[in-house]
């Protein structure tokens, strides 16, 4: 697959007290497992309500498969799969007969129902029990079917909201398996929203991080690590004291150098080398016996962006 | 993408096997139908006896009994579905606005109208086994019968539309049938109180005068005048619930 699966030009929401998608403008890929990164209320299930024709836009346009969503959102809802905030099942309903809504609600035949049933439940282990009512289900066998049900009809485009959110660890993984099987076999473009950075990182080919409904950065997850001035250098050994310290922060390119557990930590921007450092280091009187050049995970990198302390937003 | 009968059909026969089947139970469903049919279908016409085929104006009260069948179903429609957080997933199909709005509206005149045949005919069976025989059954006359299928549906379908009319817009199913159940109220009541008092406050050659006039009216042209109004009331309340019922416009949460 080829081509631009989502394009947006200056995307703007506004609701009376606030604006909630603020000039968005984006081009995700076809093909590809795009992950909408950002703290609740960053805007981020505003954007796919608008991607999907749920709200209209206060300005600007957005565009799924060359189709605008304000005047063909009819076509872009019959391609795409959803999986919003919650499972969207009905409880009252078994599974198979939420499948079978679903996949006529979207105009496939009655011949191609079952078989597609059968092809959706069996590898996520739920066949068997397809005729049992979902309300008697687990939330994490519920949310499996829903990734099913958003994928009943081969839609060539899936929108994920928070897929995993308040799943217990297990059952997470669970899921977090399932669509990295579910999404290589059927060969969608995924829009994933979530603030799980463990889980972007995994699934991922392009991230894009959202904060306060603008779009602050855009990229590979190792780009976005990279755009945080996230690369640092540890040092180890003897010696490491007040002298060293103050000579390697005059060094070019170091931003900040502090000690953490008998070891060096020092912020590095473009343009620093690490000879440079490292002699330094030596001169000042560092006996060094380990240096390691690493980067951010994604997840610090991401709390870096939203310049954000301690811990991730719940 | 444009409305298909299947379309609409499609969301009726779910709506009704979620919420009219399903609602508290498969079970608790088929009692409560059952307790409806055994009270209106058979003792009822068990205490009026003859007058049950012979009282036209008894059988034109019965074409209400859809107004207490749909509400609950109605209720249901939108407000359940946003209770229930499945109204958003709904709203991602490719189903058109007109294909969910009217599919529910369907699944709600089936229900009440179904119902009301269903005792309507438990009825005629009822009060031939007690008063006829087998050589000359006890029939309601032709008239009342078209009567009772037309203003039945006609009322279903009232109840239908403003009720889900104001699903559309309700948090909770509480809130729906309790906007549904005082509307109701007031549609009926109000008017009835309107004319009593405007009747009172008329001078009496004026009050005699009025009598007199509706005395003379025909059976028939009350019944046709009302039809017509109800054939209007209804367009207006789905005319209503058309416009008001746009994707954008509804609240998720």
């Amino acid at each position: 697959m080829s081509g631009v699966a989502v394009r947006t030009q200056g995307l703007t929401r506004d609701y009376p007290s606030v604006r909630a998608v603020d000039d968005l403008t984006l081009e995700v890929p076809a093909g590809i497992v795009f992950g909408f990164l950002g703290p609740n209320g960053s805007g981020k299930t505003t954007t796919v309500r608008l991607l999907l024709g749920l709200l209209d836009p206060s300005s600007g346009r957005a565009e799924i498969l060359g189709h605008d969503v304000a005047t063909d959102a009819a076509a872009v809802r019959a391609m795409s799969g959803a999986l919003m905030e919650h499972s969207g099942l009905y409880e009252r309903l078994s599974a198979e007969e939420n499948l079978a809504f679903f996949g006529r609600a979207a105009g496939m035949k009655r011949s191609e129902i079952a078989p597609r049933i059968r092809e959706l439940l069996e590898p996520l282990g739920l066949y068997d029990r397809r005729r049992e009512l979902v309300g008697t289900w687990s939330r994490g066998m519920k949310q499996r079917l829903a990734v099913g049900r958003a994928l009943m009809h081969h839609p060539r485009m899936l929108f994920l909201d928070e897929p995993t959110a308040g799943l217990d660890p297990v059952a997470a993984a669970e899921l977090r398996d399932d669509l990295e099987r579910l999404v290589a076999d059927e060969g969608v473009t995924v829009f994933i929203n979530t603030h799980h950075l463990a889980e972007a990182e995994r699934l991922c080919n392009l991230v894009g991080v959202i904060r306060e409904g603008r779009l602050i950065a855009l990229g590979h997850p190792d780009q976005v690590r990279g755009s945080s001035s996230a690369r640092f250098l540890m040092i180890g050994g003897q010696n490491l004291g007040a002298l060293v310290t103050e000579r390697i922060s005059a060094c070019a390119g170091v931003t900040s150098v502090a000690l953490e557990d008998s070891r060096l930590r020092i912020e590095l921007e473009d343009g620093a080398r690490v000879s440079d450092i490292v002699r330094t280091a030596v001169e000042a009187g560092a006996e060094i016996e380990e240096v390691r050049r690493g980067s951010e995970s994604l997840e610090q990198a991401f709390l870096s962006l939203l310049d954000i302390d301690g811990e991730m937003p719940a | 993408m444009s409305m298909t009968f299947a379309d609409v059909w499609l969301v009726a026969t779910k709506e009704f096997r979620e919420v009219a089947l399903r609602q508290g139970g498969s079970r608790g469903s088929v009692f409560n139908l059952v307790l409806i049919v055994a009270v209106f279908g058979v003792f009822m016409p068990l205490q009026a006896g003859l007058s049950w085929v012979q009282t036209p104006w008894l059988l034109f009260t019965w074409t209400w009994l859809p107004l207490f069948m749909v509400s609950a179903l109605v209720a249901d429609s939108f407000a359940g579905e946003r209770e229930r957080h499945t109204l958003e997933t709904l709203l991602t199909t490719p189903l058109s606005d007109h294909a969910i709005l009217f599919g529910k509206l369907l699944a709600a005149v089936l229900y009440g109208y179904g119902m009301l045949l269903v005792v309507f005919a438990v009825s005629l069976v009822t009060v031939n086994l007690r008063h006829g025989t087998w050589r000359y059954p006890l029939l309601f006359p032709g008239e009342v019968t078209l009567g009772v299928l037309v203003i039945g549906f006609l009322v279903t379908l009232f109840v239908a539309s403003i009720g889900v009319m104001i699903s559309l817009k309700a948090k909770t199913v509480r809130q729906a049938g309790q906007t549904l159940s005082l509307g109701i109220l007031v549609t009926l009541w109000v008017p009835g109180i309107a004319a009593n008092y405007m009747f009172r406050a008329l001078s009496e050659p004026m009050r005699r005068a009025l009598v007199d006039w509706a005395v003379q009216l025909d059976l028939w042209i009350i019944a046709a005048a009302g039809v017509a109004l109800l054939v209007l009331v209804d367009a207006v309340f789905v005319g209503i619930a058309m416009r008001r019922f746009r994707r954008s416009q509804l609240t998720f949460d």
